[in-house]
């Protein structure tokens, strides 16, 4: 067994090696790409439409407008992060519960191998099939590029933006996925939640940002020099919200005002403003990162079945006496060889059997732990031998509480 | 090396099990017999580290099983009472995923991978998509997964079941083989007889606690005991009858047409006695036999299920 060497994630290893012989991935791939060469088409016919109003391809062949094929980029790459945050839920929201409906999840869990492991394996796994959606609509991407506008660099970054969100978005599949049985309730409670975390707070930052910016023109309406708006910790709320980096991202890339350059008329701190300007994406990656590994953490404890805060320790006496209580399932008899059914009395003057192992009587369990003030575990360590040891004495007690019973 | 005390599971106010208490030696076949929910699968599930325990200790080789899981999973292959095998690997790369997962080497896993194949008797079936296996190779596949970073202890819950006659004597005699290798193995099955064949002891559960315990040989002589002395006699039954009367081991004894149905709580010996005595004082015995213990009468015994 070599540990030394640095090898592939198990798991991953797996799921590459069988997601290559399924037939859905492929299939997935060719639809979705469709979808975008439409929209791609639609869209260069739409610029074309425009542009023949400004003289692009126009017969007298004036200049083409290909600041109109900017916008290709533009509306792709939000359909991009659209499909994104459609598809990256139904990637990974049945990696672990798909397994458990295999059965071969508790067969993972009697390896070695850590459930975080295990459940980054499965967030790579399918975060590798996305990939595959993002490369190989490259082509189609690049239409922006061959046409106008853009650098190469401006569609790497947009690479690694959309990953940022997918990773997110994958980390809650894999969450779900573990914390849910079957994986249909799994895939509705990623979209829910991706829901909650990327939208949710969007909505209402924005929300609010509107009615104060409304607020604000009211009472500045008439003013010859309005004082500079405030909108309070609003934009410090915006900037922790997962999906503002990806919005901030295309707005720079289109060299339009980037989110932090508006809210900068919102000066609460005319310092921190220019700065959050320049910190908006890095403090918006780094929080998703931390949001991932957030519910990465989650899901790992959900798998894993020994808690380790939960050591073993002997109940409590409260515990002990609920124990009692409790409904318990009854004492069932010693075994005591019988006759045939059918000459039911014989057995009467059958001596009791040595063999069996006494039966042990509810009311040790509660006898164990009761001293207060003391460490339960080592009430537990003293207890065994007095339990385990007599069983002959027993022995000969049971028939009699049988009978009464 | 699998020493169980005091373990205690409950299930919300289902007390699964109930402060159990098992020593099982290396080199055992411990069969585990028990109705449905009488706590086998818990039990095996918490030695296996699949399942947390309330309280209690479980050592595997020494080791506190519920403190350094890690270390347990290294000396524990289990089989649970499903397949649970990907119907898109091949035999091989089945094999393979399980070595990586714990950490074994490609080459290693291959080589060792061929050896349990073949003990399982599937050298044959390597390059096969497990899809395309029957339910008993799969069965044995699954064991030879479970082997795959040579455990000490083997632990099979419901191997047999769902298994054909002709499945479950392969599975039985690959139980065998292991055992001869020196592997502890526990199995838990319904299927009584074969476990009583397979087995070197067997634990009897019920409602969470172990209620009987022992070597086969000395369990099945228990319920042996409590089996009925069946007489067939052709001439003399009066006289018969009279000398069982006189026997003091004879404690009930019915007549059916010329057949004597005794309770008799002797020893061989006694028999032996009996019959000569029998013979001797010129009855006409025809058949002097008692049931053979098994641990079907056993199981349904201890039950209290009905006998066919």
């Amino acid at each position: 067994m070599s540990h030394t060497k640095k090898k592939m994630n198990p798991i991953l290893r797996k799921e590459l090696r069988l997601g290559s012989r399924s037939i859905k991935i492929p299939l997935a791939l060719m639809f979705y790409n469709i979808v975008l060469a439409l929209i791609a088409v639609v869209m260069i016919f739409s610029v074309n439409a425009v542009g023949g109003i400004s003289g692009a391809f126009s017969s007298n062949g004036d200049a083409i407008d290909f600041s109109g094929f900017l916008y290709i980029f533009q509306v792709i790459g939000w359909t991009q992060l659209g499909i994104t945050l459609l598809i990256v839920p139904i990637l990974s929201a049945g990696s672990i519960s798909g397994e458990r409906e295999k059965q071969t999840l508790e067969i993972m869990l009697t390896t070695p191998e850590k459930p975080f492991s295990i459940i980054w394996g499965k967030l790579l796994a399918s975060l590798s099939n996305f990939i595959m959606f993002i490369v190989t609509s490259i082509p189609i991407m690049a239409i922006s590029f061959v046409l106008g506008g853009l650098n190469w660099f401006a569609l790497l970054g947009f690479i690694a933006m959309i990953l940022v969100v997918a990773i997110l978005v994958g980390s809650i599949g894999v969450f779900c996925s573990s914390a849910f049985k079957k994986t249909i309730a799994s895939i509705v409670m990623t979209f829910l939640i991706e829901f909650g975390v990327l939208f949710l707070p969007l909505i209402i930052c924005g929300g609010v940002l509107g009615v104060e910016a409304i607020a604000y023109a009211a009472v500045t309406d008439q003013m010859m020099n309005p004082p500079d708006p405030n909108f309070g910790p609003t934009p410090f709320i915006m900037i922790l919200t997962p999906l503002t980096g990806f919005f901030d991202y295309m707005m720079r890339v289109m060299n339009l005002t980037s989110i932090a350059e508006i809210l900068r008329e919102a000066d609460m701190f005319g310092v921190i403003t220019p700065i959050l300007s320049y910190a908006w994406i890095p403090v918006n990656v780094i929080i998703s990162g931390l949001l991932s590994f957030f519910f990465l953490r989650m899901a790992a404890s959900k798998l894993n079945p020994i808690k380790k805060h939960k050591k073993k320790k002997a109940p409590k006496q409260m515990e002990a006496q609920k124990l009692q209580g409790m409904p318990v399932a009854p004492q069932p008899q010693r075994y005591q060889p019988q006759m045939m059914q059918g000459q039911p009395q014989m057995q009467e003057q059958m001596p009791p059997q040595p063999i069996y192992a006494p039966p042990q009587p509810m009311q040790q369990a509660a006898a164990v732990p009761p001293v207060q003030n003391v460490e339960p575990v080592q009430q537990v360590a003293a207890v065994p031998p007095v339990q385990n040891v007599e069983p002959v004495q027993q022995a000969g007690e049971v028939p009699q509480q049988t009978l009464q019973e | 090396m699998v020493e169980i005390r005091n373990l205690t599971k409950t299930y919300g106010k289902y007390r699964a099990l109930n402060n159990l208490n098992l020593h099982i030696d290396k080199g055992e076949i411990f069969g585990f017999v028990g109705p449905n929910g009488a706590g086998k699968t818990t039990t095996m599930r918490i030695i296996c580290g699949l399942l947390q325990a309330d309280w209690g200790e479980v050592y595997v080789d020494g080791i506190d099983s519920l403190n350094h899981n890690e270390l347990i999973k290294r000396k524990v292959g289990y089989v649970p009472d499903f397949f649970g095998v990907y119907d898109n690997f091949k035999v091989m790369e089945y094999m393979d995923f399980y070595g990586s997962m714990y950490g074994i080497d490609g080459e290693t896993v291959r080589k060792t991978s061929l050896g349990l194949l073949d003990l399982v008797n599937l050298s044959d079936k390597a390059d096969s998509y497990v899809d395309g296996l029957s339910r008993g190779m799969k069965q044995r596949l699954c064991v030879a997964r479970a082997l795959i970073h040579n455990p000490q202890l083997l632990i099979l819950d419901e191997p047999a079941s769902g298994l054909d006659p002709r499945a479950r004597f392969e599975l039985k005699e690959i139980m065998k083989n292991l055992g001869s290798m020196g592997k502890t193995i526990i199995i838990s099955s319904h299927i009584l007889p074969e476990l009583g064949e397979m087995c070197t002891s067997i634990g009897v559960m019920e409602k969470g606690n172990l209620i009987a315990n022992g070597k086969v040989e000395e369990i099945t002589k228990q319920s042996r005991q409590a089996n009925p002395l069946t007489i067939q006699i052709l001439e003399n039954k009066d006289q018969a009858i009279q000398i069982l009367r006189q026997t003091p081991q004879v404690q009930k004894l019915s007549i059916r047409d010329n057949e004597i149905i005794i309770a008799f709580c002797g020893e061989e010996a006694d028999m032996a006695q009996l019959l000569s005595n029998l013979i001797l004082s010129g009855v006409k015995v025809s058949g002097f036999h008692r049931e053979e213990g098994n641990l079907e009468t056993l199981f349904l015994e201890i039950t209290g299920g009905e006998k066919r």
